[in-house]
């Protein structure tokens, strides 16, 4: 052949790509008159004739779906069209949500979700679909929220790129959890049941080829025994453990690592090297190890998707806020049944005592609801045939039946659990972090098992490097370092909740643990509420004595903390007339904030805040006179009679029993405590002072925009400075929700956990701030598990792997061994994470 | 011939992107219309088994060939020729293919196959589009040979290089192993994957050619020592003083026991 050696001298032809197969044409064979007619150019000659078939025969639709494809990044293989209804109006309209900007939203139910792994994967979404800004998968339900621009992509594109992924799909609003998880469960029993059922049968020739090995076996029984070992091995990785190659070969398409690629490439392995020894009538079958590997691979995941199912119910809400069992009337009958099996419609009977299991409207009886966690409001209301009840809330008094007008995530709880369950799943930089590692572990295992594979293959023959690469690579399996860190974050958040602490973002652990003694942090406490009761106790009493009688009377009916207070002032002091011979008020009057006027026995009377009174009367009681200027940091209350000043009251808002000692536990804790008050400044100083807390950390007389322009400055103090110290707020979520919301970690105290959930990260459902104490040393000790959980796992990784190279560990240990990880890590966990308390407990 | 076997099956997973780049089409022809998975796994089982039914038959008639050159080759005086020629076929193949892409001109770029082929072969497909799941599936398969492909039939010649059939048939089996996995995980788009080589992707393919013609040519010499060793035998009849006498003791430890 002779080769023509003069180069091209055009200008150096910008690159073509084939028309048929789209890969770069070489150079020489670009067709420089198609190129300027911009017609078609080819690779080789294959390409054209390829082109001109399919031109041929019409099915040029292929280059138009080629495109449309390589643009989505996949190409469809059959399911798109499963999932077309997606698309249909009806169905967007009644599970496609919008958000304010414009994107669309639907929670799918997912098949097939069992571990840590999953949500990696899942949560991968938008890298794998254009269009697709957010996709959150929990492992509790089972489901996934995906948030995705209806312009660029299409519904029925994400669901079948869910199912490609090994997650069938469906509207969650149509399946429960619960049918979903039981259909998951059915499939893994099946496949167990089939993978033992082979592995005993292959075991049993295993025996018997072992034994024929040392008792003497004729060669064409073994020869049969080895072929039926293959067959029956072959079935095994065939039908149950297919698992592996399905989630392995969709983890390849969809360009990503996964948990099954180890595992997958060990079986394939073992498999490949089973089957030429018995081919070529040599040395080991393997097959036997290889079914009994598949059945305890399939054992130990479904033990861990039950230890995780069991950990995420942990977290759930659900489990803490609404009844698990409910009375549900069927008929005549009044049956128990498990709350997820409530549907919109049931009538239910709640008893005395019970906690509603879903929003609802009494159809008979009557009696009180305390929804004191929804709105704050403690003392319980009233509720009567057709007024609304909800989920959460507790029935006191007496039996009602409530027909449910929405059930799980639809209550007003269920939208308070959601905040909760999303909260879990923001990413900490401690997750992050995990999931980096986790996404390179992947590939070092490739590696480290290719060059264990060849070191084995060249000093000890292919029977010990397959042997050792299957155990290593099965040994591998990151599992439990996915698993570590969210693990320990989900049981601590549902840990807290159950003991009263709900918290929004799992974050809050990772800011709050970061303060110490060297790393302070700012805490600045709300005062009424927060470090008071907000119930004032009359301390003093300057005038006519015989005042009390009628104040007690003109307040009796407020429901204000300083009527209440001097109410009980009343009552408890000896020369007052008991509560049933007092006189009742007539015109009584309030002025909400000032006081009120009324009139009793034919006298008129003013009480009130001094200045307000002093602004209406003409003459004041000499005796008090030396004392209007001398409130010394009291609430103080002024009685009129008749246009004269007659009295002065002082009351002290008390402090929360040991508000002190835990202010003082914090500071030791590296917290530098700060009081804002909405109170006179003199007020807050002396409650503060008493506290221990310095004058200059006092800040009084500020309104709740006061307030919040404080935490502003605060956060703003350095943007440069990242080491600016954490800025902590503590307030009552309603009045001081701004602040809450500004501050780097707003953590409400009272007001009702819903409107609290909104501004802050966290609500403690106790008064006061004793739960404070627990938060911190919740936070710390859950960092602290974390941190061991994440280096137990990698230890055991690294130290299981090491062994595995060297041979200490066999494929069949390796599938054991793999399961024990995840659950000392799962046993860490909990162990770390449950010794909490909620209780204070100052000491330790 | 395992160290064939294997460089042949590396060369074509490395190369299948360009396989399914263009038979993409014709698989997604015969595995795509219908869905289902379990559906799905025997439409792909009736196409890559078909085109292995062709790869096998063309991997034979190349054997065949290879052999009755080597028998040519042997009857004329010579060493079996086959092996190194199909190597230096390899090896010139990839050096074209690598002077193309470096824009050097060679006589033969504007070769087109001959039409029949391309009638013959929508004769074919319009044959299966009439047909449905499985025969379809096996249809398209089995006219997957029929395209007139350099790079299959660079393996042909190298199949055609063992000199025999059935090692012949072993070298197309291992060829359509390499070309499984891009094939069947058609949800990578063949884009991406040739992202990973980008537009060296001519290079690497025209390299690995030159790998595959250099295996052969290597595993010609070792054939060659067997060759040598048939040679010795057949000098050995010529010459029997040369080949000691069973019978008799050897020189050397005749004299010890003569010492004895």
């Amino acid at each position: 052949m002779s080769v023509a050696t003069d180069k091209t001298t055009t200008a150096a032809a910008e690159l073509h790509a084939c028309d048929h197969c789209g890969l770069p044409v070489p150079a020489d064979l670009v067709d420089s008159a198609a190129s300027e007619a911009a017609s078609e150019q080819f690779c080789c000659a294959g390409c054209r004739t390829a082109y001109e078939v399919i031109h041929g025969c019409g099915l040029e639709e292929y280059y138009r779906l080629r495109e449309h494809t390589a643009e989505a990044g996949q190409k469809a293989t059959g399911v798109g069209d499963r999932y077309a209804a997606f698309d249909a109006q009806p169905f967007i309209d009644r599970h496609v949500s919008q958000t304010a900007g414009g994107y669309s939203v639907i929670d799918l139910r997912l098949e097939g979700v069992h571990c840590a792994a999953c949500v990696w994967l899942v949560e991968r979404l938008p890298t794998l679909l254009r269009g697709v800004a957010d996709a959150r998968l929990s492992l509790t339900t089972c489901s996934v929220r995906v948030v995705w621009d209806a312009g660029t992509t299409t519904l029925s594109q994400i669901a079948a790129a869910l199912d490609r992924l090994g997650y069938a799909p469906h509207p969650a609003r149509d399946t429960s959890a619960r049918d979903a998880r039981l259909a998951t469960e059915r499939r893994q029993l099946t496949r167990m049941a089939v993978a033992g059922a082979l592995a005993g049968n292959n075991m049993l020739i295993a025996i018997a080829l072992y034994a024929g090995a040392f008792e003497g076996i004729a060669a064409g029984h073994a020869t049969l025994f080895r072929w039926v070992s293959m067959a029956l091995g072959i079935a095994s990785l065939a039908w149950p453990g297919a698992t592996f190659f399905r989630g392995a070969v969709a983890a390849v398409r969809s360009g990503v690592s996964s948990l099954d690629q180890p595992i997958a490439l060990a079986l394939g392995v073992g498999a490949a090297a089973g089957t030429a020894n018995v081919l070529l009538n040599r040395g080991d079958v393997y097959f036997d190890s290889l079914s009994v590997l598949v059945f305890l691979l399939l054992v130990g995941r479904y033990l861990q998707a039950r230890q995780q199912r069991w950990a995420s119910d942990a977290v759930g809400m659900a489990v803490s806020l609404t009844p698990e069992t409910c009375r549900v009337v069927r008929g005549e009958q009044v049956s128990i049944e498990p709350v997820e099996a409530l549907a919109v419609g049931d009538v239910v009977e709640v008893r005395s005592g019970d906690t509603f299991p879903g929003d609802g409207t009494v159809v008979r009886g009557s009696s009180s609801q305390d929804a004191s966690l929804l709105t704050g409001e403690s003392v319980p209301a009233p509720v009567g045939v057709g007024d609304s009840v909800y989920s959460g809330a507790v029935n006191i008094g007496g039996v009602l039946r409530v027909a449910v007008t929405a059930v799980g995530e639809h209550t007003r709880v269920g939208r308070l659990q959601r905040l909760v369950v999303e909260g879990l799943s923001t990413r900490t930089p401690l997750v992050q972090f995990a999931d980096r590692i986790g996404r390179w572990f992947v590939m070092v295992v490739a590696i480290a098992a290719t060059i264990n594979a060849a070191a084995w293959w060249l000093t000890a023959g292919v029977s010990a490097a397959v042997d050792t690469t299957v155990a290593l690579l099965i040994v591998a399996c990151p599992c439990a370092l996915g698993l570590a860190t969210p693990l320990t974050m989900g049981l601590a958040i549902g840990r807290a909740s159950r003991g009263g602490v709900l918290i929004k973002s799992a974050d809050l652990f990772e800011r709050l643990a970061c303060v110490d003694k060297s790393n302070p942090g700012r805490l600045l406490l709300d005062k009424t509420g927060t470090l008071t009761r907000g119930e004032f106790e009359v301390v003093e009493w300057l005038g006519d004595a015989d005042l009390i009688t009628v104040v007690a009377a003109a307040e009796a009916g407020s429901n204000h903390p300083i009527a209440k207070a001097l109410v009980r002032y009343a009552n408890d002091s000896r020369n007052s007339t008991p509560a049933d011979e007092r006189e009742w008020p007539v015109d009584l009057e309030e002025e909400h904030g000032f006081g009120l006027r009324c009139t009793i026995a034919g006298k008129r009377f003013l009480v009130g805040s001094t200045d307000w009174v002093r602004g209406q009367v003409k003459e004041y009681d000499p005796a008090l006179q030396p004392e209007l200027h001398r409130q010394g940091g009291l609430t103080e209350v002024a009685v009129a009679c008749d246009g004269r000043l007659a009295a002065l009251a002082r009351l002290r808002d008390q402090p929360h029993g040991d508000a002190g000692g835990v202010i003082e536990w914090l500071r030791s804790a590296g917290w530098r405590p700060e009081v804002l008050s909405g109170d006179h400044p003199e007020t807050a100083v002396r409650l503060a002072s008493d506290l221990g807390i310095a004058t200059d950390q006092t800040h009084g007389g500020l309104s709740p925009e006061g307030k919040l322009a404080f935490v502003n400055a605060s956060v703003s103090d350095d943007p440069h400075n990242k080491k600016r110290p954490a800025v902590v707020m503590v307030g009552d979520g309603v009045n001081d929700a701004a602040a809450l919301a500004a501050a780097d970690i707003g953590i409400a105290v009272s007001g009702g956990a819903e409107a609290a959930m909104a501004a802050a990260d966290a609500y403690l459902s106790s008064p006061g701030i004793e739960q404070l104490v627990a938060l911190v040393k919740l936070a710390k000790r859950t960092l602290r598990t974390a941190r061991r959980n994440f280096a137990l796992s990698l230890a055991y990784n690294v130290v299981a792997g090491g062994l595995a190279a060297a041979g200490c560990v066999t494929p069949l240990v390796a599938a054991v061994l793999m399961p024990l990880s995840s659950a000392t890590v799962l046993a860490s966990a909990v162990s770390g994470v449950s010794a909490w308390r909620p209780e204070r407990n100052l000491q330790d | 011939m395992t160290a064939m076997v294997f460089t042949v099956m590396s060369a074509s997973l490395l190369g299948s992107v360009h396989c399914a780049g263009m038979c993409g089409p014709f698989c997604g022809v015969a595995v795509g219309a219908t869905g289902g998975s379990r559906g799905g796994v025997r439409l792909h089982a009736a196409y890559h088994l078909g085109r292995l039914a062709t790869y096998l038959v063309m991997g034979a008639a190349a054997g065949a060939v290879g052999s009755l050159l080597n028998l040519a080759s042997t009857l004329a005086g010579l060493q079996p020729i086959a092996l190194a020629a199909a190597g230096g076929l390899m090896v010139l193949f990839g050096l074209v293919e690598l002077a193309r892409v470096k824009r050097v001109k060679i006589p033969g770029a504007r070769l087109r196959p001959p039409a029949a082929i391309t009638r013959l072969l929508q004769a074919g497909q319009r044959y299966a589009s009439r047909q449905h799941g499985v025969p379809r599936a096996l249809t398209v398969g089995l006219l997957t040979t029929l395209l007139p492909c350099g790079w299959l039939y660079a393996f042909v010649v190298t199949a055609a290089g063992t000199g025999g059939p059935l090692p012949a048939m072993l070298v197309m089996t291992a060829f359509w192993l390499g070309t499984l996995p891009v094939l069947l995980t058609l949800g990578v788009s063949v884009r991406r994957l040739a992202g990973a080589f980008g537009q060296k992707l001519p290079v690497v393919t025209a390299l690995a050619l030159i790998a595959v013609g250099l295996v052969t040519l290597s595993g010609r010499s070792s054939l060659s020592a067997s060759t040598l060793t048939t040679a010795v035998v057949a000098d050995a009849a010529d010459s029997p003083e040369s080949v000691p006498d069973a019978s008799e003791l050897p020189a050397c430890c005749r004299q010890r026991l003569e010492a004895d």
